[in-house]
């Protein structure tokens, strides 16, 4: 019985301490008002103002629009997950999600963004989401639970 | 001795609190705004650039926060322990005023990245 107690003692916190992070996930599914985000097609075009100074000289159409910001994106497992916006191509919101990473015990090393983003993944391919758009992460600090919190949110969306 | 746990808690927990991720935008998007064709690319290219130097300046800010986490955390403890008083100082939190900079360029950055959709930017 004694040997049983100390092995259950000794057992216990390697079991805790071995899972090094514990997560939350919420999801805040979509309205339907917001579902179809089309992507426009072009910008309108400006009226041209005869009192002003000569216009510069037009683009051809085809030209492509210069690229949006680069910013960290990974397609792991099918899913894109990406702290911009999918600009050019429409798309339907799923809804959004919001993950919180906690590190298990003092020990344990803090929790990152990747294991964050892996969580949303994760979370997005339940839903049948293409993609994670507009990611953005909280600070790691203490948090009421844990020594180690670190939050990320991000709209999990399906390409039409 | 219950009071002064206390105290040291508070101290610790709002020394190096975690900051939560600000919020997402509105799924609804921005309206379009009246961007001549020919003035779109470079209303692009401008705004790529004003995202890519926001994001610069919120990793020099995270980097502060994080190589004063620990400092702050002690701060916390030892005004705590040493002179309770100084643990009222410590209540509102050192990092407080970054991360409000931060929150201030995620928005900053939504709103950018808005416009880059309503004009259809290229997505990189």
């Amino acid at each position: 019985m004694r040997l049983s107690r100390k092995f259950w003692t000794v057992l216990l916190p390697l079991a805790v301490s071995a899972c090094a992070t514990w997560s939350t996930t919420t999801v805040k599914p979509a309205k339907s008002a917001e579902l179809v985000q089309e992507a426009p097609a072009a910008a309108p075009q400006a009226t041209p103002d005869p009192a002003a100074a000569p216009a510069p000289a037009p683009v051809p159409a085809t030209e492509p629009a210069p690229a949006a910001a680069p910013a960290a994106s990974t397609i792991v497992d099918g899913v894109l997950v990406s702290e911009n916006d999918i600009t050019d191509k429409p798309y339907k919101v799923l809804g959004d999600i919001k993950v919180t990473v906690r590190k298990t015990t003092i020990f344990n090393a803090d929790p990152t963004r990747a294991q964050v983003d892996e969580k949303l993944r994760k979370q997005a391919k339940k839903m049948g989401a293409d993609a994670v758009v507009l990611v953005r992460y909280g600070t790691v600090g203490i948090g009421l639970t844990s020594w180690g919190v670190l939050d990320g949110q991000g709209r999990a969306v399906k390409f039409d | 001795m219950t009071r002064s746990v206390l105290v040291l808690a508070t101290a610790a927990l709002l020394a190096g609190c975690a900051r939560p991720a600000p919020p997402l935008p509105s799924a609804g998007g921005l309206a379009l705004t009246a961007t001549p064709q020919a003035e779109r690319p470079a209303r692009c290219a401008a705004l790529q650039s004003r995202v890519t130097t926001l994001r610069g300046e919120m990793k020099v800010i995270e980097d502060v926060i994080a190589g004063r986490r620990t400092s702050d955390q002690v701060a916390g403890y030892l005004s705590a322990v040493l002179f309770p008083p100084l643990a009222l100082v410590m209540l509102t939190d050192p990092g407080a005023a970054r991360k409000r900079e931060l929150d201030l360029r995620q928005g900053q950055i939504d709103e950018a990245l808005a416009e880059q959709k309503a004009l259809a930017c290229t997505t990189a």
